[in-house]
């Protein structure tokens, strides 16, 4: 009694989709009885005083009534969540003696205490792991739901627990808890149990053939089309076909769920892509991400997947227009005044609109009602910019009665066409290997110059096009980034004229329809 | 002159007697509160607040003592703690809670740590 306890040891906490160390020091004095934490702690961190002397009581432990100080080091960054009852439990029973080994100090300790002295999971495990394999700490506590996430992680050893007495009977050496390995392919493994199926939809061969390239090279798209037509219906086909992910995909999109508190927790780990379809009155914030704290948007959680906006044009407008940048750049960058954070937003962008208010402008059988200048009015909520983002714009017109009720005709399933895609998709992989590039529409202009040359037929037909269409720089980038997938498809090394033919007839609105 | 008040603190200098609690002071009084007792056991100082009710009907005792109560308590503590100089010992703050029929005691409930700073 008497002398002055320190302890310290490491944790984390979470800066966007980045996680950094958070030392926890516990200084246990003293003095009139109290128990402060400072360092920037968000509410939830004031909260886990009461959290840890409960659970340290009803795990039988001693509450030491002294003066405890709690300082989260770096002091100038807010750290928020429950992640740091743990380590702060375990700091005061440091302080206090009541563990006495030295063992802790190449450990990350991170867990949310139940009032019980249970430990419950908590957010952005992935993150954390990956980065403390970056700073070189090979041992992290984490609570037993959370340990397959955490267990992608190669190179450092994770100790699942699920009690605080354990945790304390480990640090203290009566114990020994294996560290925790998984399966990786077994945790890869992805079981095609759709509900849908592309031979659900008749006809629409032009749009499936579309929504192939699309998937292969993960280029965006917009169907227009009257009401009725299957553009919807089309679009919930689209997760049947999508490649399957890279290890590295998997732990990107992971990471994501994660922080957000979407990823599931008996398989944490994204085995699909994302298929994302929020409904039309999203906010910008909401379909962009953002916040006091920079939370991720749609776009980001469509990272690596599908962001399907339905009825494309009764979006907001501003909402679609903060689409621009992160269809270009990949990633979005959010600021606010307390901190600003970048997260990844490679997503393939489906859209789905009708032609005109009434739907069916251009329809050859039932008679469009709109007055120009109400078609006008409604066409010019998407701007010609998002538009010329689009690779691939097609007409799903109205499907003829008699090939609906047609049984004879041949439709496609799903995994016959997700075969081509897979093939088409290894070839870019391969093409990309090592460059944090997985598909054709991540290209960047000297990958395009790189591998997208063309034969002069080729490039006849093209200039010809960008007269004719009088097609922007960017159209003429994303035409040759859709011929290269086509050619792919076609499993060709050198992209043929053909090839560059139905790339241009993709863009059909540059040709006449809207604008 | 308050007499359950009274005869409540006398019953707990008895109690704390028999628990083996040295008794430093009673009715620590300064310009801006009161500690009803202070006693040491253990190396260990305690503050504590007798509370005595005669009945119920108003609430119990312990639920009696509120939160500018005990923030009273914790200040006049700092004081006594300055004035004597004590270092190198422990502080709790307990509260006695009593319940009285016709100056018989009926109940008795000692909650150490009962409230911290």
């Amino acid at each position: 009694m008497g002398d002055i306890l320190i302890s310290k040891l490491c944790s984390s906490a979470l800066l966007g989709v980045e996680a950094f160390i958070v030392e926890v020091e516990v200084d246990v004095a003293n003095g009139l009885p109290s128990f402060n934490i400072v360092g920037l702690p968000d509410t939830a961190v004031q909260e886990s005083r009461e959290r840890v002397r409960s659970a340290l009581r009803n795990a039988e432990y001693q509450f030491p009534m002294q003066r405890i100080t709690v300082n989260l080091a770096p002091a100038d960054i807010k750290k928020e969540g429950p992640a740091l009852d743990l380590p702060i439990a375990i700091g005061i029973l440091i302080a206090n003696e009541q563990i006495q080994s030295i063992f802790y100090k190449n450990f990350i300790i991170i867990g949310e205490l139940s009032l019980n002295g249970g430990i419950k999971p908590v957010n952005g495990v992935l993150s954390i792991a990956l980065m403390a394999k970056k700073n070189g700490i090979n041992n992290i506590i984490v609570p037993q739901e959370n340990a397959r996430e955490a267990g992608i992680v190669d190179g450092i050893n994770i100790y699942p627990v699920s009690n605080l007495r354990q945790v304390v009977q480990f640090l203290n050496k009566e114990i020994n808890i294996k560290h925790f390995c998984v399966n990786k392919e077994e945790l890869m493994s992805n079981s095609d149990d759709y509900l849908v199926d592309f031979s659900d939809v008749k006809g629409q061969q032009q749009a499936k053939r579309a929504l192939e390239v699309a998937a292969a090279g993960g280029h965006n798209m917009i169907m227009i089309g009257p009401p009725g037509s299957g553009k919807t219906m089309l679009a919930k086909r689209i997760p049947t076909i999508l490649p399957s992910l890279t290890l590295e995909e998997a732990i990107e999109i992971t990471r994501l769920y994660s922080i957000s508190n979407l990823a599931n927790r008996k398989c944490p780990v994204m085995t699909r892509r994302p298929f994302r379809s929020p409904h039309h009155t999203i906010s910008d914030i909401g379909l962009i991400g953002g916040g006091t704290i920079p939370k991720p948007g749609e776009i980001s959680l469509a990272h690596n997947g599908v962001l399907f906006l339905d009825e494309l044009p009764e979006f907001n407008r501003t909402a679609l227009e903060s689409l621009r940048q992160p269809i270009e750049n990949g990633r979005v960058n959010i600021s606010r005044a307390l901190r600003s954070v970048t997260y990844l937003s490679h997503f393939m962008l489906v859209a789905a609109a009708n032609p005109c208010p009434c739907g069916y402008f251009g329809d050859p059988v039932k008679q469009c009602t709109c007055t120009s200048y109400q078609i006008q009015k409604y066409r010019a909520r998407i701007s010609g910019p998002l538009l010329d983002r689009i690779d691939i714009q097609i007409e799903v017109p109205r499907l003829d009665y008699k090939e609906l009720v047609n049984r004879k005709n041949h439709n496609e399933r799903s995994s016959e066409i997700r075969k081509r895609i897979e093939k088409a998709r290894k070839m870019q992989l391969k093409r990309f290997k090592d460059r944090n590039t997985y598909n054709n529409s991540q290209m960047n202009r000297k990958d395009i110059e790189k591998y997208c040359s063309l034969s002069i037929e080729a490039w006849d037909l093209l200039s010809h096009a960008m007269e004719k269409l009088k097609l922007s720089a960017r159209a003429y980038d994303k035409i040759l980034k859709l011929a290269r997938t086509i050619a792919d498809l076609a499993l060709m090394e050198k992209i043929q004229t053909i090839h560059i033919a139905e790339a241009i007839q993709y863009r059909s609105l540059d040709r006449e329809y809207l604008i | 002159m308050n007499n359950t008040g009274n005869t409540g603190e006398k019953i707990a200098r008895y109690y704390l007697n028999k628990k083996g609690y040295h008794i430093l002071e009673q009715n620590y009084k300064v310009s801006f509160g009161e500690i009803d007792i202070i006693a040491e056991k253990n190396n260990c100082i305690c503050f504590i607040e007798v509370k005595s009710r005669r009945s119920d009907i108003c609430g119990s005792p312990e639920e009696s003592i509120t939160q500018y109560k005990k923030n009273k308590i914790i200040k006049v503590a700092e004081l006594y703690i300055k004035q004597h100089k004590i270092k190198d010992k422990l502080f709790r703050f307990d509260v006695i809670a009593l319940n009285l029929n016709n100056n018989f005691l009926t109940k008795i409930n000692h909650i150490t740590n009962a409230f911290h700073q």
